[in-house]
Formats: C-alpha cells, sequence, structure tokens
C-alpha cells in the first residue's frame, strides 16, 4: 500500500477583503499517494492554480487559506512559518510554471540558474555543483549539456527552457512536483517530450506528480487519478479509468466531448451545454455552467460531494434551490 | 471554370534579420479548390501564420504567384487591390488583441464598410445586427464596447467582423487557441455552420491536429517554411508517409487512458533541407514531401510524373 502523501482537507481560499471577498476555492479536498500522478483539471478561472499554489504557500498578499489544512507528509502547511516554507519549497516539493520564459532569470546562465537548489538546500560545494549540473543537463534530454551550460534563456527555445524548468525541479530530488499547465505553450512534439522527462522522474524516484491542466487528452496519457474543478470546487473525482469511462457531471463529460478526436467523422463537437444531470439519472438537479460567470444573478446550490461507486464522487446541484444574487 | 479560388506557386517570403536571412516560407505551391476548408498544421516558427497574411498580402512575398479568382495579385498595387480585398477576410488568434477597445461593436463591424463603401449607413446597421444575431451575440452587444466580452464571445465578434463584406474566402489564423477548451467546440462548431451556410472556403491554420482535423476537407502539414505533406484529411490521418507528419500524429495525447503509450513512435525531426522539396503524388491526392522519402517505393507507372517542381 502506497502512503499518502499530500492530504488537503475542506481548503477554502479568498481574496479580497469586507465587501469584496472572492472565494476562488471552496471546500476542496484531495490526497495524493507517493508514486501516484494526480491530474486537477478545468478552464481559467476554475480555482486550479490557486490550490497548487497554497500547497507552497505561494498565494498571491491578498490571497489566504480560511479554513481546512493541507498536510504533507504529515506535517501541516498552513501552520508552518515562512522559514520552514522555504526548507521544503524545491526541495520537497517543486513546481514547473507555465510561464517558462518569466521563471527563469535573465541574467543568468541557465547551468548556475538549475543548481540554485542545491546549493541552499543540500549545501554542495560549488566544486560540485558544475558536474552535477551537466548530469541534470542530460537527464531532461540535452545532448551538449556543457554548451547549454553557459546559455542565457534568450538563446533557448521554449521547449529547452521548459527542460531547464524541469532539471531545476528535479535537482534536489522532490518528493512532489506540481507542474501548473507545463505545456500549453508548447508544440505537440516539444509537449511529448516535456511530459514524457516529468513521468520518467516520477518512476525512477517514486515521486508524486501533482498535475494541472485542461486538457483531458494529457490526463488520459499520464495521470492515475482525476480531480475536475468548476468555478473552485471539486465537481468530479475518481480513478482515471472511471472519469472516462463513466463520467456523470455534465461538465466532465463537456470537458471530453469538447475534444475534437481524431477518428470522429465529423460528427459535432460537445460543450458543456449539451450535457445534463437529467440524462446520467439525476432529476431535479441542475447545472447551469453561466450561473458561475461573475455578472450571473442565479446561483444553484451544489450539495456536498457523493459517492456514486466506490472512490468516484460528483458533486450535484440542486434545481429547487437557486438563489437570486444582487 | 476554374475549381481553384486560390492558386499559389513557388511562394516564398523571406525576413531579414541581424543574423541573416530567414526563409520564413520557402517555395510553397498550393491550391485550394472553392468550397473547401485547407488546414495547415506545423509547429511554431514553421511559416503557417507567414503563408496566410503573405496570401492576404499583409506581407510582400519574395517570389512566386499568388491567383486569386483567376486574377494574379501577387504585386497588384494596393490601391487597385482594395476592392478585391472585400473577398478575402482574416480572422485572427487573438480576440483580446485584434479588436479595437476604443470602438463599440457595432462601429468594429461597420467599419469594413465604412472603408469599402458598399452599403448606406442604414444597410450597414441592419448587417451588423443580423450578423451579430448569426455568431449567437445578442442586440445588445451592439453598443458595448470589447472589455464587457469574454474570450469566446470577442471571437464571435472578430468572426462577425470577417463576415460583413460577404467574403468568398476566409483565412483563421488559429481562431481558437487563445481560448478555453470548452469555449473552443462552441467557436469552431460556429465557424463550421457558417461556413457551410454561407458556402465559404477558408483557409484554417492551427497547431492542433485535432482541432484541424475537425475543421478541414483537406490538411497540408508545414515544416520550417515548407510544404512536406498534403493529402484529403482522413488520407492523411491514416496513412501520414513524411517522418515529421508520423511524429506529429504519434504524438497527441488520445483521450482514452486505456490506450495509454498505444501510438508512440519515436519523434523525428528532420534537417531543413536546402531547397523546397518536391512534392510527389503517392496515390488518393495525397502528395508528400520526395526529399525525405524513398521515392523508389512510390515510383510507379502512374506515379512516375512529379506533379509539380
Amino acid at each position: 500500500m502506497s502512503s499518502r502523501l499530500l492530504e488537503i482537507n475542506n481548503l477554502n481560499i479568498a481574496f479580497g477583503s469586507g465587501k469584496n471577498v472572492f472565494n476562488a476555492v471552496t471546500d476542496i479536498s484531495l490526497s495524493i499517494n507517493s508514486g501516484q500522478t494526480v491530474a486537477l483539471i478545468g478552464e481559467s478561472g476554475s480555482g486550479k492554480s490557486v490550490t497548487s499554489l497554497s500547497v507552497l504557500k505561494l498565494l498571491p498578499a491578498n490571497g489566504r487559506a480560511e479554513s481546512g489544512s493541507i498536510s504533507f507528509d504529515d506535517k501541516e502547511i498552513l501552520q508552518m512559518t515562512e522559514k520552514e516554507m522555504q526548507k521544503i519549497r524545491g526541495n520537497e516539493i517543486s513546481m514547473i510554471f507555465q510561464d517558462a520564459i518569466a521563471s527563469l532569470n535573465p541574467a543568468m546562465k541557465v547551468g548556475v540558474q538549475i543548481t540554485e537548489g542545491l546549493k541552499y538546500h543540500k549545501q554542495m560545494p560549488k566544486s560540485e555543483l558544475r558536474a552535477v549540473a551537466l548530469s541534470l543537463l542530460e537527464q531532461v534530454g540535452f545532448h551538449n549539456p556543457a554548451h547549454i551550460y553557459d546559455q542565457y534563456p534568450s538563446q533557448l527555445s521554449g521547449g529547452m527552457k521548459q527542460r531547464i524548468l524541469i532539471a531545476m525541479a528535479i535537482s534536489c530530488k522532490p518528493k512532489l512536483i506540481i507542474a501548473d499547465e507545463p505545456t500549453t505553450a508548447l508544440d505537440v512534439t516539444i509537449q511529448r517530450q516535456v511530459l514524457d522527462l516529468i513521468a520518467d522522474y516520477k518512476i525512477r524516484e517514486d515521486a508524486s506528480v501533482l498535475m494541472i491542466t485542461h486538457d483531458f487528452g494529457v490526463v488520459a496519457e499520464y495521470a492515475d487519478w482525476v480531480y475536475v474543478m468548476f468555478g473552485g470546487r471539486i465537481v468530479e473525482s475518481g480513478d482515471v479509468f472511471t472519469i472516462f469511462n463513466n463520467p456523470i457531471h455534465p461538465y466532465t463529460k463537456g470537458l471530453i466531448g469538447c475534444i475534437p478526436s481524431l477518428e470522429s467523422d465529423g460528427e459535432r463537437l460537445k460543450s458543456v451545454y449539451d450535457y445534463s444531470f437529467e440524462e446520467a439519472g439525476y432529476k431535479g438537479r441542475k447545472f447551469a455552467p453561466e450561473t458561475y460567470s461573475m455578472e450571473s444573478k442565479v446561483y444553484h446550490a451544489p450539495s456536498s460531494l457523493i459517492e456514486v461507486e466506490p472512490g468516484h464522487y460528483v458533486r450535484l446541484f440542486d434545481e429547487s434551490e437557486v438563489t437570486i444574487v444582487g | 471554370m476554374d475549381k481553384h479560388l486560390i492558386s499559389i506557386q513557388n511562394l516564398s517570403k523571406y525576413f531579414v534579420t541581424k543574423t541573416g536571412t530567414h526563409k520564413a516560407i520557402d517555395g510553397i505551391t498550393l491550391d485550394i479548390v472553392k468550397g473547401e476548408t485547407l488546414g495547415i498544421v506545423g509547429e511554431s516558427g514553421s511559416g503557417k501564420t507567414t503563408l496566410g497574411r503573405t496570401i492576404m498580402r499583409l506581407y510582400e512575398p519574395e517570389h512566386g504567384n499568388i491567383t486569386f479568382d483567376g486574377l494574379d495579385i501577387t504585386h497588384m498595387p494596393e490601391k487597385k487591390l482594395r476592392p478585391y480585398r472585400k473577398e478575402f477576410q482574416m480572422i485572427f488568434q487573438n480576440p483580446y488583441e485584434s479588436l479595437s477597445p476604443r470602438l463599440t461593436v457595432g462601429e468594429i463591424l461597420e467599419e469594413p464598410h465604412v472603408i469599402q463603401k458598399m452599403l448606406s449607413k442604414e444597410e450597414r446597421t441592419k448587417k451588423a445586427y443580423s450578423l451579430l444575431e448569426k455568431v449567437g451575440l445578442p442586440k445588445t452587444s451592439y453598443l458595448k464596447k470589447i472589455h464587457e466580452f469574454s474570450g469566446g464571445q470577442r471571437q464571435r465578434i472578430g468572426i462577425a467582423r470577417a463576415l460583413m463584406l460577404d467574403p468568398k474566402f476566409i483565412i483563421a489564423d488559429e481562431p481558437v487557441s487563445a481560448l478555453d477548451v470548452s469555449v473552443q467546440a462552441q467557436v469552431l462548431n460556429l465557424l463550421k455552420d457558417l461556413q457551410s451556410e454561407l458556402d465559404l472556403t477558408c483557409l484554417f491554420i492551427s497547431h492542433d491536429l485535432g482541432v484541424v482535423h475537425y475543421m478541414s476537407d483537406r490538411v497540408a502539414v508545414m515544416y520550417l517554411g515548407h510544404l512536406i505533406e498534403l493529402a484529403p484529411k482522413d488520407e492523411l490521418y491514416r496513412n501520414p508517409i513524411h517522418p515529421y507528419t508520423k511524429s506529429l500524429l504519434s504524438s497527441i495525447p488520445i483521450a482514452d487512458p486505456e490506450r495509454r503509450n498505444a501510438y508512440r513512435k519515436p519523434i523525428i525531426m528532420p534537417e531543413k533541407p536546402l531547397y523546397p522539396p518536391q512534392l510527389i503524388h503517392v496515390g488518393n491526392e495525397h502528395y508528400v514531401s520526395a526529399n525525405m522519402i524513398h521515392i523508389k517505393e512510390f515510383e510507379t507507372e502512374d506515379n512516375r510524373n512529379l506533379i509539380r517542381n
């Protein structure tokens, strides 16, 4: 039995204060076992990035975790001081951001950048850094590490920069890698290389991966467990086979249905609006995605997550409980 | 009657930079048949957008010819070209940047008519309202400005603007890549409906092979500024020949966990050949670059003639 590495329980995250409070994340619970790849999938604004940032306590200054708990390796993250957090970031949990350009220091050779974590966390002597950097560069698929070592980020392509970020992220052998849309800006061939690198590391070190994405294709290829987020809540979760074979929530179905399949014969793409709870056998339930837009005046109260089969959870929305806001 | 709406021969566009001449597109020969959607795929930097913009005469080509509906527009002066401009319109990639934040939606939609001086004020307004309806936006949008709209709605406005002049030919340059997946599907469906309703010919540019598959009748693959493979959609996706096309197709994640890793092939990124490749016909309207394949394999009686040079 693999052990629980990260457990988030009933987490609420809010931005702003007073009248302008915005609940970005409501009542999120998720867990990751060691050796597992967990996908958090949803569209922009669904709260998936905020959730992942809160694990590293990197929320913007006006955001805060209101309640709930995040426990990593049996330590409570929300109670940690900044100093304790610094020992975790990049060391036990590392993050790969979407925007590789913004994540690298443009005035520093990439070879030097990737060993910063080793210098700080592992107190590795300077004399060894270069050799380690070269081996890291080789691990992420560069055939001429000595040449790449001396390059600046602006001299590298998008895919190369993303690989530098991976080298940096795995340098301290973290137990958990959070990859926040690591390949959204990349071409499919490069996307595959980058995701394969992360998957290879995971297997080699028995590490875990939290993958944030909006692409169900990527989820199908790499994830073991899936959480679907919408409007700041988890609306469905289960293992990857369950989610693909028996999705229940209209939003999950919409996300799967809107991917143009290479094998389809021109049948129309479906969207979130083409599915309902009724067809899944839940009468009196309604999911109206537009009620989640900021201007919307109607709001369907979601129920708590219901376990529809072992390990498969769905959040239903009550048609009767409609609130008119403002 | 010529069945080709657009014919381009040996089209090249170079950009001169500090480090030398960059051949963004080089020796592209391509016909677009009336009423079809031709998809262009390729990685970033392969020249897809440059090709679209050169056909639109937004760039001045270095070599080659562009024929639109039997008329050579390659070097036609802008003044003479203007009446024809209404026949080919473009939908841009980023609806956050391609629509003016200072104008109302009504003004954005009517602007092409103000320039082309085709309709009276009332007729323009009527047309704008009817197109708003056609792309699924409420009438109230007419007086609003762009910042009040979401990405998907903005792209609908971009589509409506492109249709204001009743064009024959539309170039859609990555029209959905800035949108969320759930919104993507709606915009693609809209484009498809409009295209069949209005009998448009379309050049659909995207790096997303799934999206291109959904939209296109034929698909052309570009690589480092060259056209390397061209075939009817199903033929290309079922029977890719060029190693780069094969790599592209096998890199697409399949949304089915049961088939994880099923189609994995090594990624092959060939070097750029010095000269634009010749395309040879290998049957089923399937053309492939001759540089990379063993021509012998295809040298049957029928295929002996090289189709293009």
